[in-house]
């Protein structure tokens, strides 16, 4: 992007948030909370790729979420309706797609506000199996029996509404860097749940 | 013990309103709570408080000053027990549990045996996925292990969506406490029951159902909801037993032997040994096993 293109740009956005009240205090404020979370994806470099198995035969893979601040830090359970589709991904495939991959929403019935504090390097560890009965894998997910590059980022996000509030619990967006996977969608097993 | 409704016995009695007055107001009431306590009938054991506003459902019940030992004694033990008796919901984004939707197995205990699939690690994944809760028809899980969902007999939580963890059972205060915050998907509707029950360490897999209240939601197509309840439940109508004891079965714990009994027909609130126990065990030289609290 040419320099004064970006000068506007920025000077739009400036405008932009500006008129929206209080966006540079919030924004500022999010920041410093977005600050203190990290948000990775387990899965390491083995044999030259970092692999993952997703579909009906998917094995699990883990997603870490680090309190690198010195206070602590309370989070929603992935258990409870408030945290349960706070982690989600973003993919793109060599093709130029860009997509989200979501949990399925569902109904709640046993459902606490639940959390759970972490402590200055305190780590969640969220284990996910992408099957399709779980996830809203999307479109341009590799169809079943395929394998495909994708590169993907996790992003764990909590919006800010009266429960949170109240319950005193992380709101914000923080998200992994970007990397390449190998992604197999296998298809099998008799209900694939 | 025949006075406790198993799956395949039931037997009653004459019918004795536990529930003697109701103060209702909107979205909350105060039910009284009385019983035969330690021998004695009609003995007020205390008060349950349930409100359910903007879609967060909150019991407490208050034990009487008198009666504080009951919840002193590590032998005895206040639960909730709570019921599902409408959920229609066909959806794919119905709950499921051990892979199935619930919609047509009403009445259903929640949550039923070992937890719902979203309450599994990872949630949702009910073939590798750990159990999100125990193995008890109980509302609140024994997990001194700490690997359960939600909520721990011994341990806290918030409530009215404060940030004040309080002791889901304080024994100091003689309080016991329950929630909820249910959700369906839009075009459905559910109906529970949640139920404050007593048990001790005389018998196995056996509760006295004391007192309970109704409460629901509809959610309409575009996704608002209406609340409704709570009213507190006539545990003396026909098919009452019969609808808890189904309840037991969908909820998965139908062949662990579990057994109730409805307050109003002369159970006794007591905290073991139960003096007519030991009586037997004397003259009949009767084994009693020693009650795992809730397996």
């Amino acid at each position: 992007m040419p320099c004064h293109a970006m000068v506007m740009s920025m000077c739009a956005a400036g405008l932009m948030c500006a008129l929206a009240m209080n966006c540079r205090g919030e924004s500022q404020a999010e920041d410093a909370e977005s600050a203190t979370l990290e948000v990775r994806i387990a899965v390491p470099i083995h044999q030259g790729e970092r692999r993952m198995v997703a579909g009906s035969d998917a094995v699990p893979f883990q997603v870490v979420v680090v309190n690198r601040s010195a206070r602590p830090v309370r989070l929603w359970t992935p258990q409870c309706s408030f945290g349960y589709a706070a982690l989600q991904f973003e993919a793109s495939d060599d093709a130029g797609h860009t997509w989200m991959i979501q949990r399925k929403e569902h109904g709640f019935r046993q459902n606490l506000p639940d959390t759970l504090t972490l402590n200055g390097g305190d780590m969640m560890v969220l284990t996910v199996t992408l099957k399709p009965q779980l996830w809203n894998l999307g479109e341009s997910f590799p169809p079943a029996g395929q394998t495909q590059g994708l590169r993907l980022r996790a992003i764990y996000q909590v919006d800010t509404e009266p429960m949170a509030k109240q319950a005193d619990v992380w709101t914000g967006r923080i998200v992994s860097p970007a990397e390449r996977y190998t992604v197999a969608n296998v298809q099998g097993g008799a209900d694939g749940s | 013990m025949g006075r406790f409704h198993s799956r395949r016995y039931f037997q009653f009695g004459f019918v004795l309103m536990s529930v003697l007055w109701v103060a209702a107001a909107a979205q909350a009431i105060a039910i009284n709570v009385t019983a035969t306590v330690n021998g004695v009938p009609n003995t007020q054991l205390g008060s349950i408080d349930a409100t359910y506003a903007g879609g967060v459902e909150e019991g407490s019940f208050q034990l009487g000053n008198a009666q504080l030992g009951l919840m002193d004694d590590p032998d005895c033990q206040f639960r909730w027990f709570q019921i599902v008796t409408r959920d229609t919901d066909n959806t794919a984004g119905a709950p499921t549990y051990l892979g199935n939707m619930m919609n047509n197995s009403t009445p259903y205990v929640d949550p039923p045996k070992n937890g719902w699939d979203y309450q599994r690690n990872p949630a949702g994944d009910h073939t590798n996925g750990t159990p999100g809760a125990d193995g008890s028809p109980f509302y609140e899980n024994d997990d001194d292990a700490g690997t359960y969902a939600f909520p721990k007999y011994s341990g806290n939580f918030n409530v009215f969506g404060g940030n004040n963890n309080v002791p889901v059972h304080d024994a100091n205060t003689g309080v016991s406490r329950t929630q909820d915050v249910p959700g369906t998907s839009p075009g459905f509707g559910l109906t529970f029951q949640t139920f404050l029950t007593f048990i001790n360490s005389c018998a196995d897999h056996q509760f006295i159902v004391l007192a309970g209240y109704e409460w629901g939601l509809d959610r309409a197509a575009n996704g608002t909801y209406t609340y409704f309840g709570p009213t507190a439940i006539d545990m003396s109508v026909d098919g009452f037993s019969d609808s808890l004891s189904t309840a037991l079965t969908n909820g998965g714990f139908g062949n662990d032997g579990w057994s109730f009994a409805v307050n109003g027909y002369g159970e006794n609130v007591v905290c073991c040994p139960e003096p007519a126990s030991l009586a037997l065990l004397g003259a009949g030289g009767i084994v009693l096993v020693r009650r795992r609290r809730a397996a």
